[in-house]
């Protein structure tokens, strides 16, 4: 009853907060829409010949301040040339985009000062931006439109402040779907040197050879799941009943750590030295961990019928076949 | 022949071009088969020109290569465990194929840019092929498919220590059984999934298609448990799933609205059948009441049919200076259809009448469902330019309800006319609702470092209800009165609190660090095991001092105890324990622009001790078990481009493990790259690949694999 008030408490916590802060600012502080939007002090004074404020926090530029990406062409012509191969490009093609969300000051904000000055400084350069800066720049038009992108903010790579552009380049010479620096696993091995240390071992999902990829399991955008893996169809949030359609069920006896604890209970994902990418060597080490005592059963309930000395007693899955479940043996042997 | 005489053929065009022309421009550079990290860093911090492309009609870029060749293999020692690792065979293969037509900036009329990519086509285990049509502002369709080729047939211990020595000691009835786990099989997956999103980048309505199809097929061995022995079956799987679903974003003032409604529908038509006309099971010295247990026929076929309705609903923040939130509803309802039939003959002990049964035939029907609804939500208020608050929550419940009902027809052929028939019916239900909440903090001290701190409250309420009647009828004693098993109910309540800090300091690209650590509770299995307390430790450093150097570190450092009372009233807590370090290093050197090395070394280290209780002793614990893994990984790759646009590329990966299961896996590999013309490069590849299993031999193997291929680009 206690958790139950603890959570009415975070739940009615969490509403005022939410209710608080979808209240207008503009109508409490009375400042007009382009007040509020005007960068803070400290953002201003990021602004430099050498690097300028990302677009998301400058100052609002009047279209006299946007010079046009057929500016910067003459002296950019190579980044003309291969953004002209990725999707941004259409924000130069299409009429419907006005700057300052179009072409290259979309991204590098207005360039007159820039040009101006000779092609020296007053130009946001993401590379000597922090990744904040970079991040909010980015999603100012990439929002979390897409269900499968909803926790953005949330996600581990941003908590640990990887920018956009380290995964991600506009325009580089060779072409990757989502303008991908590298194609996955290269890309993500750069950082996850330890994951590519698990997919060396003998027992692996087929990524090194080509056969899956990270993003087959893992939504790098941010994710609900532990780990940040994708949602699924059916199972919701095991992600490998994506691919082992047969392991999902429903059945009538469970294995229920499938549900609660998925997969990640007895396997590990991206190598194991075990077979079946099983976490112990041996079964009587995997069912007995969490099969060794019984939390509440009756007191005169036997803890094992089974002699576990004997070989074929600790080769549980030689009788306990269907471990995953079963809808004809509640003991999962058939 | 053609083994023999392709590769050579290659070879022979390939030395004579070499020579024949002393210069070469090396226009193509093979990214794509940058297979080890030194060359896809080469590839990386040094892009490599622009591909050659062909204007073809109406000013559409083409750009083509194909990749094609023959691979050897010499091989020794236990194939299974080969293919069970690696599963690579003789044969000409298409390795790789790219072809690319793209409009320029992007003024197609039908279409912006096609990309088709093969993949390991020609025999290999691991097929892919990706195409992409897109038209920026109209429609992206994207189409995937992939076969893989499963194998498994390792002999799996169950336990190392019961030797020979020690089956002869104890006698014959008391090591009856095998010590190998006798699962095997060998499956084809294909999977295939298409995309469709319309109107991709407008600002107010996307909507989206998508069809996804899985199917699973081949042959397989498993165990199955009759009347007192196991015995090997053949299994031959069969089952496939169609998933469809259909998606609309909405933009709407200051929020995107998210809707998708999917249906699964999948089959599972499984037989199995007991391969030749006699088995003595694994225990052939077991016998009960001096009866032999064997089985001369055995068949069991199933036919599932499921289908699951899905439903997600999504609301997100859109341009909200101070505040993004999102909230998501899931709600799934799977649904299932079985029937099961199984005849067996043979001499088998029935478990429910103990009696001998010479003939069995069986049938089951069940329905089993599963309403589930999935709420959660994160919330970030910004409050002030360096402080930030997040809050995030999940609710979940679902319900697993289903009924059974089998029953088996037994007739002993030293009676035949006595019948015996079971007949047994289940009613299951379980119910968990959960629910997690997570506060977090984020305060900016520089616009490079940021700290941060939360707490997690995770909290679960499980229900189990079951209820089981059996009947036993006899032709001769007549039915027997329904017996009902004492119903059985149990609820468990678990919560878990955990704090959690850590901060990230980022200089541009250069420098960048985080560190995490979490103490607290996880919930862990359902209603029979204590959540477990652990406290994790996690860094993670990037440091590039220059563009020649990159170095990277990470560890994780984490203690689990998993307190397990073992019965109500008896105050006897028995903990299980599970202690696991790693760390990882890596040095990236690029001296210069045609050479590159690549270094890294991971160590991870597994403790854990696992207590049980013995049947013969009563509540005293056994001795522990304690499963160990120390594992050494090292992969060193190099890079070098030599004379012209020679390139070489070589490295050792190994795994070294002892312990509990001690290996040393070790893969070197070599691959020369030489261009032979502008648009012809000659590759050979070879690969070592060794299991080198200590202690154990029959599990050990060697194979050399040289590939020959060529790629064109054109």
């Amino acid at each position: 009853m206690r958790d139950w008030r603890y959570i009415f408490k975070l739940g009615a916590l969490g509403s005022s907060l939410l209710i608080v802060a979808l209240i207008p600012v503009d109508s409490i502080t009375g400042r007009t829409r382009d007040e509020s939007q005007k960068p803070s002090a400290h953002q201003e004074t990021n602004a430099s010949p050498s690097t300028a404020p990302a677009p998301e926090t400058q100052k609002r530029s009047g279209a006299e301040d946007f010079v046009g990406s057929t500016t910067c062409r003459a002296c950019h012509p190579n980044q003309y040339a291969w953004y002209a191969r990725t999707a941004h490009f259409a924000t130069i093609k299409s009429p419907k985009y006005v700057p300052p969300d179009k072409g290259c000051e979309m991204c590098h904000g207005p360039g007159r000062q820039h040009v101006q000055a000779g092609g020296k400084g007053f130009i946001f350069d993401p590379r000597k931006a922090s990744a904040r800066q970079v991040v909010a720049m980015c999603t100012r038009c990439h929002q979390e439109k897409r269900i499968g992108k909803c926790r953005f903010h949330e996600n581990q790579h941003n908590v640990e402040v990887v920018a956009c552009h380290d995964c991600h380049h506009p325009h580089q010479e060779t072409t990757h779907d989502y303008i991908l620096r590298r194609e996955p696993p290269g890309l993500c091995y750069q950082c996850h040197r330890e994951i590519r240390a698990q997919f060396a071992r003998p027992f692996h999902h087929k990524v090194p050879e080509g056969g899956m990829s990270c993003r087959d399991c893992h939504q790098q955008h941010g994710s609900f799941n532990t780990t940040q893996t994708v949602d699924t169809v059916g199972g919701l949030s095991a992600v490998c009943t994506r691919c082992h359609t047969d392991k999902e069920g429903p059945f009538v006896f469970e294995h229920i750590s499938l549900r609660s604890d998925r997969c990640l209970a007895c396997h590990l994902p991206h190598g194991s030295v075990n077979h079946r990418l099983l976490v112990r060597s041996e079964v009587r080490f995997l069912c007995q961990e969490c099969h060794g005592a019984r939390q509440g059963a009756p007191s005169d309930a036997p803890q094992f019928v089974h002699d576990l000395r004997l070989p074929r007693f600790q080769n549980c899955t030689s009788c306990h076949v269907m471990i995953h479940g079963s809808n004809t043996s509640r003991l999962f042997f058939r | 022949m053609v083994n023999v005489l392709g590769p050579g053929l290659i070879l022979a065009i390939g030395f004579y071009s070499a020579f024949a022309q002393q210069s070469t421009t090396g226009e193509v550079i093979t990214e794509a088969h940058s297979s080890s990290p030194a060359a896809a860093s080469v590839s990386s911090s040094h892009p490599a020109p622009p591909q050659r492309e062909t204007i073809v009609f109406g000013g559409l870029r083409l750009k083509n290569t194909i990749e094609f060749g023959t691979r050897w293999r010499d091989f020794d020692g236990n194939e299974d465990v080969y293919r069970s690792h690696v599963n690579l065979g003789n044969g000409v293969k298409l390795l790789s194929s790219s072809f690319e037509l793209r409009a320029p900036e992007s003024g197609g009329r039908l279409f912006d840019s096609v990309n088709l990519n093969l993949d390991h086509w020609g025999g290999d285990p691991y097929n892919t092929a990706r195409l992409r049509v897109k038209k920026n502002l109209w429609y992206d369709f994207q189409y995937h498919y992939q076969k893989i080729d499963s194998f498994n047939s390792i002999p799996q211990f169950a336990n190392p220590l019961f030797t020979e020595a020690v089956r002869r000691k104890i006698g014959a009835r008391q090591a009856s059984g095998t010590v190998l786990g006798q699962h095997s099989f060998d499956l084809s997956r294909r999977l295939q999934s298409a995309r469709l999103d319309l109107f991709p980048h407008a600002p107010r309505l996307q909507v989206h298609l998508r069809y996804a199809r899985n199917s699973i097929s081949g042959p397989a061995f498993i165990t199955v448990n009759m009347g007192g022995d196991e015995f090997l079956i053949n299994r031959r799987v069969k089952n496939s799933t169609n998933d469809y679903a259909f998606g609309v974003d909405l933009s709407l003032w200051k929020v995107t609205i998210g809707f998708e409604q999917g249906f699964r529908r999948f089959k599972d038509d499984r037989g199995n059948t007991l391969p030749g006309t006699f088995s003595l099971g694994n225990s052939p010295d077991l016998l009960f009441d001096f009866q032999q247990i064997f089985l001369t026929a055995f068949r069991r076929f199933y036919f599932v049919r499921g289908s699951i309705p899905t439903t997600r609903l999504a609301v997100s923040s859109r341009r909200l200076r101070r505040l993004a939130f999102t909230a998501r509803l899931y709600y799934s309802d799977a649904d299932v259809d079985y029937a099961y039939a199984r005849v067996f003959s043979g001499m088998v002990l029935n478990r429910e009448t103990f009696l001998f049964a010479s003939r069995g035939l069986g049938a089951n029907r069940a329905k089993p469902r599963r309403p589930h609804l999935i709420a959660d939500g994160t919330m970030r208020l910004r409050l002030g330019r360096r402080f930030a608050v997040s809050e995030t929550f999940r609710g979940t419940h679902f319900v697993i309800a289903g009924a059974t009902t089998f029953g088996e027809q037994f007739t002993n052929f030293d009676a035949p006319e006595e019948q015996v028939t079971v007949e047994q019916a289940s009613f299951r239900r379980e119910f968990l609702n959960a629910f997690m909440n997570r506060v977090q903090g984020d305060y900016a001290l520089t616009d490079r470092l940021i700290v941060r701190a939360g707490y997690r409250f995770e909290h679960r309420r499980t229900f189990l209800q079951e209820r089981d009647r059996q009947s036993i009828r006899s032709s001769i004693f007549g039915p027997e009165p329904p017996f009902d098993f004492e119903p059985r109910d149990e609820e468990t309540t678990q919560n878990t609190h955990t704090l959690f800090a850590g901060l990230s300091y980022r200089w541009r690209r250069r420098l960048r660090l985080s560190f995490d650590y979490e103490n607290g509770g996880h919930l862990t299995s359902f209603t029979r095991v204590e959540p477990r307390d652990y406290q994790r430790g996690r860094m993670r450093i990037q440091f590039r001092p220059s563009d020649r150097w990159s170095f990277t570190a990470s560890g994780t450092i984490s203690d689990q105890t998993r307190p397990n009372r073992t019965r109500q009233g008896l105050d006897l807590m028995l903990r299980n324990q599970n202690r696991y370090r790693s760390g990882s290093i890596s040095i990236s050197w690029f001296p210069q622009r045609r050479a590159a090395l690549d270094v890294d070394y991971t160590r991870s280290h597994i403790t854990a001790t696992i207590h049980t209780l013995d049947r013969d002793l009563g509540n005293a614990p056994r001795p522990v078990l304690v499963y160990r893994e120390d594992s050494h990984v090292v992969r060193a790759g190099v890079n070098v481009i030599l004379y012209k646009n020679l390139r070489t590329d070589f490295g050792y990966r190994l795994v070294n493990t002892s312990g509990s299961f001690p290996i040393n896996f070790h893969r070197p590999y070599a691959r020369l790259s030489l261009p032979v013309h502008r648009t012809m490069t000659l590759n050979i590849d070879y690969q070592h690949y060794g299991y080198n299993e200590r202690g154990r031999s029959i599990q050990d193997y060697r194979a050399n694999l040289l590939t020959t291929s060529l790629r064109l680009s054109f």
